[in-house]
């Protein structure tokens, strides 16, 4: 991510990604746009479903990046048995929103010290502070080519 | 009137100047949301026949593209609207690399009359002005959109929070205060469009027959 991604502008990314999924009225505001929009969908990129709801840097060069990034997810697996990183990620995604409970989402990075490069999609409470549960994304993190 | 006019003015125009031609230019957070707006004001409109329409607080445009991306066989005769000449100059901007017929202005009222006028997002930023001077400065507003329109006229506002007094910079109201006002004030029939995801609500009003 670091590649892609100026490192000081890393937190700020997650946050606004947490930000846009986060329990409350951001989660009903995205649910709608799924609904109406399909904003989340295999028929186009997830860097521009991002885009759509501004989940991504605010400065351009960083914003450039991050979608460069996120586009590389196609190259990458995922822990969900027959999908790449990229359609882990919109099918995770997708699936929730559309869900009849849907859940806030948890975006996050990891480092895989075997080498691994995958997307693990799970659901955790990962706030201490909060019982809440959610659909948690953690990218992994790859070198810029 | 006229100094809140000018500071919103000025709000506005730097916000684009900031941001460009963005959702951010014009003070909303995403596009997606932007549109979701866009839905529940345009439900105002019979898309099966041709119409004018007046877009109030047009900010760069934004509804010319959304209608041109999901009613591309509707014909609109459409006339945007903005306090704002630096909004406005985007708009024109962008307008010339489009095929479709449309006119920008500069203004603070319509200007003409159409079969319908929207207003999103034009009454939200009151930028610390008292409560009672922004709503009278709504009600000018709202008047006029009237007055504009042959059918009907659509705008937006936000919902107060549920656990937290509104912010000095924005203006929140519950749905009752301008349902109220636009059936008894205007003497239309209204319908209230809430529960689209957004704390917000949008007012249908359409001349009584």
């Amino acid at each position: 991510m670091g590649e892609f991604v100026g490192h000081r502008h890393i937190p700020h990314v997650r946050q606004r990604m947490n930000f846009r999924f986060a329990h409350g009225d951001a989660l009903k505001e995205m649910v709608a746009c799924q609904k109406h929009f399909e904003v989340f969908s295999h028929k186009h990129p997830l860097s521009r479903s991002f885009a759509l709801v501004d989940a991504a840097p605010e400065d351009e060069k960083q914003r450039r990046g991050f979608f460069r990034y996120v586009d590389r997810m196609t190259e990458v697996g995922s822990n969900v048995k027959g999908h790449n990183g990229h359609a882990a990620i919109v099918a995770a995604l997708k699936k929730n929103l559309e869900s009849k409970s849907p859940l806030p989402v948890h975006f996050t990075y990891h480092l895989d010290p075997r080498g691994s490069q995958k997307v693990r999609i799970s659901t955790s409470k990962p706030h201490v502070y909060s019982k809440v549960k959610y659909l948690t994304i953690s990218f992994p993190t790859l070198h810029e080519k | 009137m006229r100094g809140i006019r000018s500071r919103v003015r000025a709000y506005y125009s730097n916000a684009v100047k900031r941001y460009g031609p963005t959702p951010l230019g014009v003070d909303w957070s995403n596009a997606a949301s932007q549109q979701l707006r866009f839905l529940q004001l345009l439900k105002l409109c019979d898309f099966e026949n041709a119409f004018s329409l007046n877009d109030f607080g047009c900010g760069y445009g934004a509804l010319l593209a959304y209608l041109g991306e999901r009613h591309p066989g509707a014909t609109i005769d459409y006339h945007g609207i903005d306090l704002s000449p630096a909004m406005i100059a985007t708009a024109r901007k962008l307008r010339t690399k489009k095929r479709t017929p449309a006119t920008f202005v500069i203004g603070s009222k319509c200007g003409q009359v159409a079969d319908y006028s929207i207003a999103s997002g034009v009454f939200n930023v009151r930028l610390r002005q008292p409560i009672d001077a922004w709503e009278a400065y709504v009600e000018d507003i709202l008047i006029d959109l009237h007055a504009s329109s042959r059918i009907g006229f659509a705008v937006n506002f936000m919902l107060p929070l549920d656990d937290a007094p509104s912010e000095d910079e924005l203006y929140r109201t519950p749905t009752r205060r301008w349902v109220t006002y636009c059936r008894k004030g205007l003497g239309c029939t209204v319908k209230p469009v809430l529960g689209y995801g957004l704390r917000e609500f949008t007012l249908l009003v359409r001349r009584r027959t």
